[in-house]
């Protein structure tokens, strides 16, 4: 159809093929360059989600399962020294991967992207925090029903422990600049096994104590939780500022 | 882009990687030039917002990088010196990652890691794990990411190391062509890539800008310093121990000598025609015994 029949009111100048075509590449080559000006933060955190190592994932299966298995034992009638041995479990992959673009030698790369690494580790923090919390809380609701315990001081402990434990290990990395993700895995399964070790030897007693006092288990979990944070917000400033990367 | 760097500093405790570093960046290819520890990878690393300098500025356009943020790295390539992968990337994978860093849409990031892959050989081997790629084809990846937003400004450290002369020949000709609209700012060791493809070029020495020329003027600064002198091979032990020599040759038992050196180092030489090498080495009197340029 002519251009005279779709406007025949209009005056429509001759065109050139040539300067259409022009037109028409500038304006597929404005298309293929253009980028959103944002990344929107869902995607980068689906991104992260896909790239998450899969231990991450096992572990919190393995985790569930030996919350089901622990409540079962007429032996681990305590909810708390039910978590002290669950929490190992989950906490032993949390800090290699949150730091593991140190640890693989990417966090210049990381760096330099427009997302940059300190968004990527805070993405992290994020999905493996999410899915802890779910996982502690399945854990708690289990304990708190099997044995007849009250939900909250379960859960709060839980998250004292888990934030103090997360909080030592990424303390520790930083302060002694570790790089090899052996000797990261190392110290994170130390620190699991003394989680483990106070499961065994704290009384009854002692736990019945820790939850009649709701305020103290309360400020303990914000406490740690800002202890973890704290940890997080120094260990972005560091490497920012060259204290982990190779020097020139 | 215009890039102004204005009395960059970084100071580690009492010493300084780079000090007081000013210089200004159009589009074109700029050779960073200086021996091991002369404070170049502190330099790019603070080009490209990795490391934050003590004091100083960088502004592109008029606007400090801190302040331009992810609007600066967006526009930013950069390889460093070292840099690693996570364990079962592959090196599609690891393309993908790095697009999705920098923000390319899924569907334009796929056919723009393809492009670069075949760019830089590597599209047959894209599906295997980097473990398993030898160093020369880890560099290429590495200079395949840098390249994934076609960025503005190219920040490559050491970008040939491990390349083989074929690798090197379209590596160069690759950033010739990058030069012609955008900024590349390289670092290396082998004074040869140098030669051949940039603009200007930048020497630093302990940390400070020692020279900033172009590629074709920077060598007469030692014009009639470089000597051609033909000597026996006990003549040319003795030379070597009191001047400069940038290069000996055996032939028909004498030895070639070219020696770099203010005054006629022997009643045989003859004035050369300088080189960029010469220049390094004269220069770097101090520290060429033990570094390890290649030329």
């Amino acid at each position: 159809m002519k251009n005279s029949n779709i406007f025949p009111d209009e005056y429509i100048p001759a065109v050139k093929p040539s300067e259409i075509e022009k037109t028409v590449d500038v304006g597929q080559r404005y298309i293929s360059s253009h980028r959103p000006r944002k990344t929107p933060l869902s995607r980068i955190f689906f991104d992260q989600v896909k790239y998450l190592s899969p231990a991450i994932w096992i572990l919190q299966l393995t985790a569930l399962a030996a919350a089901s298995y622990f409540c079962g034992q007429l032996n681990v009638n305590n909810g708390f020294r039910m978590m002290l041995a669950v929490i190992p479990i989950i906490s032993i992959v949390n800090v290699p991967e949150l730091v593991k673009d140190m640890l693989f030698d990417m966090s210049e790369l990381e760096r330099s992207t427009r997302i940059g690494s300190g968004t990527v580790m805070l993405m992290r923090l994020l999905i493996i925090s999410i899915t802890d919390i779910f996982v502690l809380s399945f854990a708690a609701l289990m304990a708190s029903g099997m044995l007849g315990k009250e939900f909250i001081p379960i859960l709060l402990f839980a998250l004292t422990v888990y934030n103090a434990e997360n909080a030592v290990c990424l303390g520790v990395v930083r302060l002694f600049g570790m790089r090899s993700r052996n000797s990261v895995v190392c110290l994170c399964a130390a620190v699991s096994l003394m989680t483990i070790m106070l499961a065994a030897i704290v009384n009854n007693d002692s736990f019945a104590a820790v939850s009649e006092n709701m305020l103290f288990l309360a400020l303990a979990a914000v406490v740690t939780a800002a202890a973890f944070a704290v940890q997080i917000i120094f260990m972005t400033k560091k490497t920012h500022f060259g204290g982990l990367s190779n020097e020139n | 882009m215009r890039i102004e760097i204005n009395d960059l500093t970084k100071k580690y405790k009492e010493k300084y990687a780079v000090n007081n570093f000013s210089v200004t960046l159009g589009s074109g290819v700029y050779a960073l030039l200086g021996p091991n520890g002369s404070g170049k990878t502190t330099l790019m690393r603070m080009l490209c917002d990795v490391l934050r300098p003590t004091a100083g500025s960088i502004l592109v356009n008029g606007t400090d990088i801190s302040v331009l943020g992810e609007q600066y790295r967006d526009r930013l390539g950069y390889l460093p010196q070292h840099f690693g992968f996570y364990p079962g990337f592959t090196g599609m994978e690891f393309m993908l990652y790095l697009s999705a860093l920098k923000g390319l849409p899924k569907l334009k990031a796929q056919e723009r890691c393809e492009e670069l892959l075949k760019l830089v050989g590597l599209y047959d081997v894209r599906k295997k794990k980097i473990k398993t790629y030898s160093g020369g084809m880890k560099q290429r990846i590495g200079i395949a990411q840098a390249l994934i937003n076609d960025p503005d400004l190219l920040v490559l450290d050491e970008p040939t190391v491990g390349l083989d002369p074929k690798e090197r020949t379209k590596f160069r000709n690759i950033i010739s062509d990058l030069g012609e609209s955008k900024t590349v700012l390289l670092s290396t060791h082998i004074v040869s890539d140098i030669e051949y493809i940039a603009g200007d070029i930048l020497v630093m020495k302990n940390g400070e800008l020692a020279l900033n020329d172009n590629a074709e003027d920077i060598c007469h600064r030692i014009d009639g310093m470089v000597w051609d002198c033909v000597v026996t091979p006990k003549e040319a032990d003795v030379m070597s121990g009191k001047y400069i020599v940038s290069n000996i040759r055996h032939e028909d038992g004498m030895a070639r000598l070219r020696v770099v050196s203010d005054t006629m180092p022997c009643d045989s030489a003859v004035l050369a025609e300088p080189c960029l090498e010469d220049l390094f080495l004269y220069y770097f009197k101090e520290e060429s015994a033990d570094d390890n340029t290649e030329v």
